[in-house]
């Protein structure tokens, strides 16, 4: 029941909010998403300890097709749903920085976003997983679409047509494996996980699943959407992109993929790693190139996103744990930095790294909050990301370790390239004419909340490994691969 | 018995009603009427069997396709009464015609006996010449009614043609007696039989524009008011591929092997063509056209499965296809009305100039393409399962590559309407019976995806 209130407070707060006026709106809405934070902290309370499945719910809907409505939260649904309840609000108050008359539909196309990206979290069965896979896309379509950039509408289509068709591969997928479910025929989690493929087309059903989350984390050598989504929608936008929907990739890895098909992804997993480290090093390699900070952001959250696919293809407990973790980290300390490129741009007006320097001199607070922001990505210890990342390694370093040698050498790179980004940006001469950055109570609140609760989860990371832990065991144990 | 008697009596009584003075209630009575078909239609009142001396069963199949059609129907007839449903021909006369083409419809939904299929196609065709021309000056409209007449007679041709060939091959005419002769000499089947099953397969890919007898509909569709082709694309197309279900289910289900390579031969055709050719299209009504033309593949692999459950996918596939692509015409005719060319770009803006019709397309597109929860991914989910699950999984990675295809054009006219500016500001109000329409269709998009059981449970 929990779970339904969950998808459905979002879901339709934000269908209400898109009936009213832009100021009546932003009050609703941030009622909402305070609500659905209140919701998900209750989940949090009366979770206790231990594995199984939580404030599940089943309803049959097309008994015919054993499709069902289930929806469920565990270990490894419950961090990524905490990590979208906070990071609605970021992309809501990013939202609320730049009003036309039409943001009133912007607030609730995020809210809608919201109640999609829960869904997938919580999905027990291929339909609905895929219904809510879908109307996580929509939203953030429109949002792209409507409020991006110049080159908004050819570059949004390809985004569109590109994660649209690797939707439908996985429907594919969905349809053949359902095919050879054991009698009765469903769509359940559990039935998906107990179904026979035959061996000669495994690997390909495989991979259309694979295709679907790749193109969504994405990986290398599905990644060409990217950097030109994320430059070209608004930063509301991008922050449910980088933060939120990437994550849907990795955990439909984590959930769906490799569970069910263990035996061909041990047969491909050099691919797959190989793939996810190049991104690693691709990515960095890239992202030191640029000079425009959302475009530097997005190739830096591709490396990021290519070390937890990585590690969690190492398929083995520890990068599991690194998979988890550094999800939550990324999310908030990428939710954080586009918080903060977009304070930087509406004061200074440009995004070019390098045209302003020194405004660490006059703006100390925001100063800290970013370099802590950018410390989290890097991986420094004591932050969250070094937790992430140290895992993803170590269990990286298991299986080989020029695997290890590799994504250490991207985390390097990345490492060079936000000092760089902090020297040339906040140290250095100051200008005549450096900007005092004025932040809102709420700003500084939402840079505040990303930057500390990093540091308290890269401090004492525990609650979130122990939370997780029984479910990403189960799922192990179904690979079998402990 | 009753609703083939209630709908030519009402066709009649409309098109009288249009000569008096009761002019001004020619719609209400035909909508009225049309509601109490529906009525007849789902309670199958008397429509005991045997029904016309065994020519006709209204079984659940007929029941919950009549239903779809007569409502279609009347959404067209509803269309008619705003002024973009003005042609040269009254009101009156036109839904007349189009009641009678129903007529046609709803026998071919429920035959038994090749006669009334073929009937039926006629009954279904005819009165679609004369609307298809109903702009008498406009050169367009002229055109699509001399290309459909002219398709439509050769098709009807072949179609007679494998009629009259299995006949000479089984001395059957009832879809029973030909299953059961199939059966009973399924060693040596005559030539003749597979001659006249080649044709009855070409005469109704004709009807449901099946590549590469498809040549007339970007022509017709285009040129036709559109509320004609709103008629045209939804309730012709569905009872010409729901009368080919039948016929394959119920005639050739032995000899499955015989036919379904063709079929998923003109499928695949089917699906490159309409793909390709709604990828090049400027004009909507020609991009729906072939928008018409992909769906048609679809709804062929729908055919290659047989059964309940083939059944209720291909009649929800059907359903909201019939809603999304009503919407679309809808959309355009009052666009057309206000004049603005025939380029998807007389789009532009419509979120300002009318935000429900926005929305309406955007569902619409969504539905088509095969978006959750919208009908159309039920629809695609279903058909796509039962080919799975029947082994055809090439045909089913193709469809999913041209559906992925189907995103890029479909998203036109949805990206006009919400990303450009207007071309013009001027507000566009929608009239009672638009409302009426597009609310209908889109609450029927969202409602097929709660009810897909109660759809399997009618068959």
């Amino acid at each position: 029941m929990l779970t339904l209130l969950l998808i459905l407070i979002p879901l339709a707060g934000g269908l209400l909010v898109m009936a009213f006026r832009e100021s009546a709106a932003r009050a609703i809405s941030t009622l909402v998403a305070a609500l659905t934070i209140l919701v998900a902290f209750w989940a949090c309370l009366s979770w206790g300890g231990g594995p199984g499945l939580r404030f599940g719910l089943s309803l049959a809907w097309v008994p015919t097709w054993g499709i069902s409505f289930s929806i469920g939260l565990d270990g490894l649904s419950l961090p990524l749903v905490l990590l979208t309840v906070l990071i609605a609000p970021v992309a809501l108050i990013l939202a609320f920085r730049h009003v036309d008359r039409r943001s009133s539909i912007l607030y609730g196309l995020i809210l809608a976003m919201e109640a999609g990206l829960i869904g997938v979290f919580a999905a027990r069965d291929a339909v609905v997983f895929y219904l809510f896979w879908e109307l996580a896309l929509v939203p953030v379509y429109f949002i792209a679409g409507f409020w991006g950039g110049e080159k908004r509408v050819p570059v949004t289509l390809k985004f569109l047509v590109y994660t649209v068709a690797g939707s439908l591969f996985m429907l594919f997928g969905i349809l053949y494996v359902h095919a050879y479910t054991s009698a009765p025929q469903g769509f359940s989690l559990s039935s998906f996980y107990t179904a026979q493929l035959p061996p000669a087309a495994a690997p390909w059903i495989l991979a259309a699943f694979a295709v679907a989350f790749a193109i969504k984390m994405p990986i290398f050598p599905f990644h060409t959407w990217q950097s030109d989504t994320y430059h070209e929608a608004p930063a509301s936008g991008t922050i449910l992109l980088a933060a939120l929907m990437a994550k849907m990739g990795l955990y439909g890895v984590m959930r769906w993929m490799l569970p069910m098909f263990p035996a061909s992804f041990y047969a491909l997993q050099p691919v797959f790693l190989a793939l996810g480290v190049i991104g690693v090093v691709w990515g960095s390699l890239v992202a030191l190139a640029q000079d425009d900070m959302k475009r530097l952001l997005a190739w830096s959250s591709f490396s990021h996103t290519g070390l937890m696919a990585a590690g969690v293809f190492s398929l083995g407990i520890i990068g599991f744990q690194g998979g988890v973790v550094q999800m939550v980290a990324h999310g908030l300390s990428i939710a954080g930095l586009f918080l903060a490129v977009d304070i930087f741009e509406s004061h200074a007006g440009t995004r070019r790294i390098g045209a302003i320097s020194g405004i660490a001199h006059r703006n100390g607070a925001f100063a800290v909050l970013f370099v802590l922001l950018a410390l989290s990505a890097i991986g420094l210890p004591l932050t969250a990301g070094f937790a992430g990342e140290f895992l993803l390694l170590l269990s990286l370093s298991k299986v080989g370790l020029w695997w290890a040698f590799a994504g250490g050498l991207g985390v390097i790179l990345g490492a060079v390239l936000y000092l760089q980004w902090i020297r040339r940006s906040f140290l250095g001469p100051e200008p005549a004419a450096v900007p005092a950055f004025r932040l809102r109570p709420t700003e500084a609140g939402a840079l505040g909340v990303l930057a500390v609760s990093g540091l308290v989860l890269g401090v004492y990371p525990k609650p979130l490994i122990e939370l997780s832990r029984p479910a990403l065991d189960a799922i192990l144990q179904l690979i079998g691969a402990r | 018995m009753s609703l083939y008697l209630i709908l030519p009596i009402l066709a009649v009584l409309v098109l009288f009603a249009n000569l008096g003075r009761l002019k001004s209630a020619t719609l209400p009575i035909a909508l009225l009427g049309l509601v109490v078909a529906a009525v007849l239609a789902v309670f199958r009142l008397g429509l005991d069997h045997p029904l016309l001396r065994g020519m006709a069963e209204f079984d659940g199949y007929a029941s919950a396709f009549s239903l779809l059609l007569v409502v279609l129907t009347a959404l067209a007839v509803l269309l008619l009464g705003t002024p973009s449903g003005k042609t040269d021909i009254p009101q009156g006369e036109m839904a007349g015609l189009l009641i009678l083409s129903l007529t046609g419809a709803v026998m071919l939904v429920s035959y038994t006996n090749l006669v009334m299929l073929f009937l039926g196609i006629e009954i279904l065709s005819i009165p679609i010449y004369v609307l298809a021309g109903a702009k008498k000056r406009d050169a367009g409209s002229n055109e699509a009614a001399l290309k459909y007449f002219l398709n439509g007679a050769f098709a009807t041709g072949i179609l007679l043609f494998g009629i009259g060939l299995l006949y000479a091959g089984t001395g059957q005419f009832t879809l029973e007696g030909i299953a059961s002769w199939a059966q009973a000499n399924s060693s040596g089947l005559h030539p003749l039989f597979h001659l006249g099953l080649l044709f009855l397969l070409f005469g109704l890919g004709f009807k449901v524009s099946a590549a590469p007898f498809h040549f007339w509909t970007p022509d017709v569709y285009e040129g036709a008011p559109s509320v004609v082709t709103a008629y045209m694309s939804t309730t012709v197309k569905i009872a010409a591929v729901a009368a080919f279900f039948r016929l394959l289910s119920r005639a050739f289900p032995g000899v499955a092997d015989r036919w379904a390579w063709v079929l998923i031969l003109l499928a695949v055709l089917t699906l490159l063509v309409g793909n390709f050719g709604a990828l090049a299209q400027g004009g909507f009504k020609r991009l729906m056209a072939y928008s018409g033309i992909s769906h048609a593949g679809y709804l062929l692999i729908a055919l290659l499965a047989q059964g309940r459950m083939a059944a209720g996918a291909l009649w929800i596939y059907a359903a909201a296809y019939g809603a999304a692509t009503m919407i679309a015409f809808a959309a355009w005719a009052r666009l057309e009305e206000e004049g603005e060319g025939d380029a998807i770009e007389a789009f532009a803006g419509l979120r300002a100039r009318s935000p429900f019709l926005a929305v309406a397309l955007g569902v619409s597109m969504l539905s088509l393409v095969g978006v959750p929860p919208l009908g159309g991914f039920f629809g695609k989910l279903f058909v796509f399962g039962n080919a799975v699950g029947q082994g055809l999984i090439a045909l089913v990675v193709f469809g999913v590559v041209m559906s992925a295809m189907g995103m890029a054009y479909y998203m036109r006219p949805v990206i006009q309407a919400w990303f450009r500016e207007p071309k013009k500001e001027a507000h566009l109000p929608l009239r009672a019976p638009e409302i009426v329409v597009l609310a209908i269709c889109v609450v029927a998009l969202f409602a097929l995806a709660a009810a897909p059981t109660s759809v399997f449970g009618a068959f």
